[in-house]
């Protein structure tokens, strides 16, 4: 049940790259808003076809940097970013990203994101997913069929949705409609994934399903998932870092940083001694 | 006074207030049709008037409105559009913002008769366009271009940022956010303020009156002049010519402004539950 052929076969994407999971590297990395920082230089790789939780408690950074992966906290937030960001060796930062608008939708397609709010557009099941690919300017009807179906598939949920795919998204319950996110940024066959704590509004049965489907996709793409949920990165994050005001503290095997954790900062953070 | 009291005073005088203003609607339109309606048949609302509007119909003058109205709804409304989407899009609060708006909102204030004077002066005089639909059209746009940018404004900044970065994060641009998803978001808003601007419009007198013109005839180009109903009602009365015919004329735009406000629900209401 792979997205992937169907999608590698849109007429407007260069196959030389070869999609597949990629990596990303911050070097130095660091992010304003205004005088105030909001992520001391940082320095973390992360690796392909990983999912790379990010724990930490409210304000130390981890979101500002989820969104800078994908430049939205400099196009939209008005954050300042300085350093060295390779999201699959090209550093997005050097300016030229931002400044061409055809880059900056490429980089969006490679590098998908899903909200902490589900947030359908306010169109249809299909257009939801269908919103990505008619951007990118794909036409076709069946082969947008296609990917509308491949897509919501891959977020396991074409057999609760095929019978209403022109019903508005909103109609949705909130579940669904995270996993209908979740399958609107696959539709683009993206390389990398930002989650913005994506199940913090859901229950735990929806939780499961949004994290089945992570495993599932694993190594075919890389996740980047920001979390409140110390049990969630646990279940399901390869390596995790923890962000604290703004400072990376460390980045360990989920493993290693939950059961010896070589920072005192972490160890009283996972401990609940505050946060 | 306890609260339970002051409570039931203040829902008394809401409701009170409320239909105050209902039975004030009611009366007025009950009126204009009681003296209006005897007088339109099939042959008034057709036939063009004779000696002055005394006799015969408006026919003329329901086709000129209709002309001076259209000019003026589709000039100021992609003008209207365009300043709308600038101004809640594009730029951020500063001073250039604050000026432009509170200009806008300025002219919203500005009575209606120096549009009239201004029209007269610069479209008819200064750029020779004469009295024809086409001054009367471009003066009307100025005098309803205020209502559509504030209303345009308002419904596209009520469109939730979500769903704009939703659309960026997608690959989308700026402005394919604002053109596939914020617009049609904005839609019903937008509409609704082109249905006050045309309400506003069709029953405008004075700034019509000194750049459409007084004339009768049928118009047959943008350069002719034009009577609208309005302009026909108060010449009618002020001209003492014929009190009939100037509530007949009166039925006939009140109906056609319950019509396009009817209209308009329906429109808002079908844009409303569109999901593309």
């Amino acid at each position: 049940m792979t997205a992937a052929p169907v999608l590698q076969q849109r007429a407007h994407e260069a196959p030389a790259s070869g999609r597949g999971p990629a990596g990303l590297e911050a070097e130095h990395l660091r992010i304003r808003y205004g005088s105030q920082l909001a992520l001391a230089p940082l320095t973390l790789a992360i690796a392909p076809g990983s999912i790379h939780g990010i724990i930490g408690p409210a304000g130390s950074g981890k979101t500002s940097f989820l969104r800078t992966i994908n430049l939205m906290s400099v196009e939209l937030d008005g954050a300042t970013v300085d350093g060295v960001l390779r999201v699959d060796g090209q550093d997005v930062l050097d300016g030229r990203v931002l400044r061409d608008a055809s880059t900056l939708a490429r980089l969006r397609r490679d590098v998908g994101i899903v909200f902490a709010t589900p947030q359908p557009l306010p169109r249809s099941i299909y257009e939801n997913v269908a919103y990505g690919p008619r951007i990118a300017g794909v036409r076709d009807r069946a082969q947008l069929d296609a990917i509308v179906e491949a897509s919501l598939r891959a977020a396991h949920m074409w057999d609760e949705v095929s019978s209403r795919l022109t019903l508005p998204g909103t109609s949705l319950s909130g579940g669904q409609q995270q996993r209908l996110c979740l399958a609107r940024t696959l539709a683009l066959d993206p390389r990398i994934v930002l989650l913005d704590e994506p199940c913090s509004g859901l229950d735990p049965i929806s939780t499961a399903r949004i994290e089945d489907t992570l495993r599932s996709l694993a190594h075919r793409l890389t996740f980047v998932l920001v979390t409140n949920s110390l049990a969630q990165a646990r279940r399901v994050a390869d390596v995790t870092s923890f962000f604290l005001s703004g400072r990376h503290v460390e980045t360990a095997t989920t493993t290693a940083l939950f059961e010896s954790p070589s920072q005192p900062d972490t160890h009283a953070y996972l401990t609940g001694q505050f946060g | 006074m306890n609260r339970r009291l002051r409570n039931r005073l203040a829902v008394t005088a809401l409701w009170g207030a409320t239909a105050l203003t209902v039975a004030l609607l009611v009366l007025i339109v009950a009126f204009v049709m009681q003296r209006g309606l005897p007088h339109v048949s099939w042959s008034f609302l057709t036939e063009a008037p004779r000696r002055s509007g005394a006799e015969g119909g408006i026919g003329t003058t329901i086709v000129s409105t209709l002309y001076v109205t259209a000019c003026g709804v589709l000039l100021a409304t992609p003008l209207g559009l365009g300043a709308a989407i600038y101004l809640a899009e594009y730029t951020a609060d500063g001073v250039l913002a604050r000026l432009v708006r509170s200009g806008t909102e300025s002219l919203a204030g500005v009575p209606s008769i120096i549009f009239g004077l201004f029209g007269f002066a610069f479209f008819v005089t200064t750029l020779g366009l004469g009295w024809s639909i086409l001054s009367g059209g471009l003066t009307l746009a100025a005098m309803i271009l205020p209502t559509i940018i504030r209303t345009a404004e308002e419904a596209l900044r009520a469109v939730p940022v979500p769903y704009r970065h939703a659309a960026q994060s997608l690959g989308a641009s700026k402005w394919d956010a604002i053109r596939t998803v914020v617009l049609p978001a904005a839609a019903p808003g937008i509409a609704t303020g082109v249905v006050l601007g045309i309400g506003r419009a069709i029953s405008e007198t004075a700034a019509v009156i000194f750049t459409a013109g007084v004339a009768l005839d049928m118009p047959t180009s943008l350069f002719d002049s034009a009577r609208t109903m309005s302009v026909h009602f108060y010449t009618l009365t002020m001209e003492g010519i014929s009190d009939d015919m100037a509530y007949g004329t009166a039925a006939v735009l009140v109906v056609t402004i319950l019509c396009i406000n009817l209209t308009a629900y329906g429109l808002t209401h079908r844009l409303t539950r569109r999901f593309r």
